[in-house]
């Protein structure tokens, strides 16, 4: 029997609930169903169902070379997803991103600069309180007038995460330095940090719509630059900030 | 002269950027800011246009000096032809 016929017979599609969707993920991959065991729904009919090809997969080999071929398919769903979600109202927006007495904060930097770090000194701070809701790669929805911020399977190495749909509260672009400090920016001021962690769609009518949304979330979301360092201290500055309280 | 195809004027938060998409995204995923004027010269220039007639259509919009602007657009000229956006 040729093995084609095998291949189609092992096609699982794993039906996982993300940002209010269900989506029909298509893969034969033991990895990614791992990946999204937490995130499976059942008996729900999928809003939107994503398969990808050897192609996609070979453009994520050439995008990063040195990852395995699980992971450059993880990557390859995840991209068709991100642009899937466009049309509703949705958005990927690479960030750490957690949970705070029910209300979402991201935290954006270069790779490396430790926005994981600085969400973890969050968790050392604020104890149980917190709620990870995607480590690496969140999608921000809005629902109504509300931009929510929504846990996924694509939630970075450590699996920091969980399939929350929480109100946003703020994004934070943060950098390191030997002071702590945070203050409130105008988002056109900072539009190429923002931009470069959304995924910028190469169609003309999708790049529209995510800017359209990109206006709409930076209207209703405020976005404050940080400065810090990696402690307690910065956590404690970071919340007080971008919840509204007075600096002590 | 021409700006070249995919790149895309569009606003953001109040302020206007170029994007690339399609084959133009290939070569350039950064991003473009401009001001008003900024805008202005990069619409001329959507359309196809010399560098004699942009600083005409400038000045006729702008209450500006006229060797202030054929300075100021051969540098911005200069600044797309760098960024590989014109033809």
């Amino acid at each position: 029997m040729p093995s084609a016929f095998w291949l189609k017979m092992g096609e699982i599609m794993i039906p996982i609930k993300i940002a209010e969707l269900v989506i029909g993920i298509h893969s034969e991959s033991l990895y990614i169903r791992k990946m999204c065991g937490a995130y499976k729904c059942e008996n729900e009919k999928p809003d939107f169902e994503i398969a990808v090809t050897d192609g996609d997969i070979m453009a994520e080999r050439m995008l990063c070379p040195t990852l395995s071929s699980e992971e450059l398919e993880s990557l390859a769903i995840y991209r068709a997803l991100c642009l899937r979600v466009l049309d509703f109202d949705c958005i990927i927006f690479h960030s750490s991103a957690l949970e705070l007495d029910g209300e979402g904060y991201l935290f954006a930097a270069a790779s490396g600069i430790g926005k994981s770090t600085h969400t973890r000194m969050w968790r050392e701070v604020f104890g149980e309180r917190v709620i990870m809701i995607d480590d690496d790669k969140p999608l921000l929805r809005r629902l109504g007038d509300i931009w929510y911020v929504c846990g996924t399977p694509w939630n970075g190495k450590h699996c920091l995460g969980s399939s929350r749909v929480v109100p946003l509260k703020g994004i934070c672009l943060l950098s390191r330095d030997k002071d702590n400090k945070i203050y409130q920016v105008q988002s056109c001021d900072v539009l190429p940090a923002l931009l470069s962690q959304t995924l910028r769609p190469g169609n003309i009518s999708q790049m529209d719509i995510m800017l359209r949304l990109m206006d709409s979330l930076l209207k209703s979301v405020p976005v404050y630059s940080m400065r810090c360092t990696m402690s307690h201290e910065a956590a404690q500055m970071s919340y007080r900030k971008m919840k509204g309280m007075r600096q002590a | 002269m021409k700006i070249k195809a995919g790149f895309e004027l569009r606003e953001l938060a109040g302020q206007s950027i170029v994007v690339a998409t399609g084959d133009a995204a290939k070569d350039f995923n950064g991003m473009i800011r401009l001001n008003k004027v900024g805008a202005f010269i990069w619409k001329e220039l959507a359309d196809g246009t010399s560098e004699q007639a942009l600083v005409k259509a400038v000045l006729d919009r702008y209450d500006v000096d006229e060797d202030v602007v054929k300075q100021d657009i051969k540098e911005v000229l200069n600044k797309l032809s760098n960024a590989n956006v014109l033809i």
